[in-house]
């Protein structure tokens, strides 16, 4: 089939989308910006919800700390877990300024890959969740007094001080283990497909897409 | 200035609005669906206009935020998202046209759409006669990678229509 012919056909939809398609000029010309809500305010919703949220732990945990300032523990578990909310605070944000910064007149190539990445935000929130593991015990201490008012410390006896540093050293290495596994470079592995089942489809969608569109720079 | 760039931006989408109209019918099959899509475009065209430097032809500028709108569109519907562009009126009205079309028409938009949607924007262009060079602009990609595509896309097709 010849070039033309293809095009020929072709012109034959522009005839024919021209004379179902009707653009009210009048509306146009009126047309307000602050009217029309663009489809990407739909994807503020993680990056406000998560900034709202750990801005309150963040708060919480600090006021904790400070209530607590005769045991050095309970100041250690509030400092950080002030330090993670923080942190999540921060990459919200982050999240948010690019969101709100998307431009749409970029190449197409770039803007897709933008907002793929922007879907994977929760690539970076595993990424903080897997430096705060090996701080599980503190959390768990934390968790225990707010919630329950136990105080797991006094619990501890000094023979079980052996089996909370292996603990500790485990929750060390699979921390840096997830660490490596959630490089953006890794994404398309399947063990990494595996840490993220569960965190739902527009993930699994976000990988896919990324990899046609990897496959497509690379094609020449 | 603002109220000049205003009157502009509403001129260049009536006088191109058959380039909007070709994206979204490419990329959404659903009526309601394209009245939406299209005000969505119209919305990034006018909100993104400031930004638009003049370095690229008007159209090329165009076909990126609109294949850009498209695409993130279709992916979410793919996803089976909700997809929110409320506005007080109808911008454009759409009436069906099914019956109007020919055979190799149908055939021509069956391979559209079975087509990666990168892929479909790469196609378009091409049907629509832009210059492999403004295609890579649009796409971000290099001439020479738009040319291998344009290829292989015209022997899928090639074999498409002679099955």
């Amino acid at each position: 089939m010849e070039n033309l012919s293809i095009q020929d056909i072709w012109r034959q939809n522009e005839t024919i989308l021209d004379t179902t398609r009707k653009l009210n000029l009048n509306l146009l010309k009126e047309i307000k910006l602050d009217q029309a809500k663009s489809s990407v305010r739909s994807l503020l919703f993680l990056p406000i919800s998560t900034m709202i949220f750990f801005i309150i732990v963040a708060f919480y945990a600090m006021y904790f700390a400070v209530s607590y300032l005769d045991d050095w523990y309970f100041i250690f578990c509030g400092g950080i877990i002030s330090f993670f909310s923080i942190w999540y605070v921060i990459s919200s944000i982050r999240q948010l300024k690019n969101i709100l910064s998307i431009d749409y007149s970029a190449s197409i190539i770039q803007l897709q890959k933008d907002f793929t990445t922007i879907k994977l935000s929760i690539l970076r929130n595993l990424r903080i969740a897997a430096y705060l593991l090996p701080f599980g015990p503190f959390v768990g201490v934390f968790v225990a007094k707010v919630i329950f008012n136990i105080d797991l410390m006094n619990l501890i006896k000094y023979d079980t001080i052996t089996e909370l540093s292996i603990t500790f050293i485990a929750l060390e290495i699979i921390s840096f283990v997830i660490l490596n596994a959630l490089r953006p470079k890794n994404i398309n592995k399947s063990w990494v497909k595996w840490l993220m089942i569960g965190s739902g489809s527009q993930v699994d969608e976000a990988i896919t897409f990324l990899e046609d569109i990897q496959e497509f720079e690379q094609e020449s | 200035m603002k109220q000049q760039q205003g009157q502009d931006i509403t001129q260049l989408i009536e006088k191109h609005q058959k380039l909007i109209y070709k994206v979204v019918n490419s990329y959404c099959s659903d009526i309601h669906e394209q009245e939406d899509l299209i005000q969505e475009i119209i919305f990034q065209l006018i909100k993104s206009y400031g930004k638009f430097d003049h370095k690229v032809k008007v159209t090329t500028w165009m076909y990126k935020v609109a294949f850009n709108v498209a695409i993130s569109h279709f992916r979410k519907i793919k996803n089976r998202q909700k997809y929110l562009v409320p506005m007080p009126e109808k911008l454009v009205n759409i009436s069906a046209h099914e019956s109007q079309e020919n055979e190799n028409l149908i055939r021509l938009r069956k391979f559209m759409n079975e087509l990666k949607p990168l892929d479909k924007a790469i196609l378009i262009m091409y049907l629509d006669e832009n210059s492999h060079a403004d295609i890579a602009q649009a796409m971000g990609i290099s001439i020479s990678n738009v040319g291998t595509k344009i290829n292989r896309i015209k022997q899928q097709l090639k074999k498409k229509f002679n099955q």
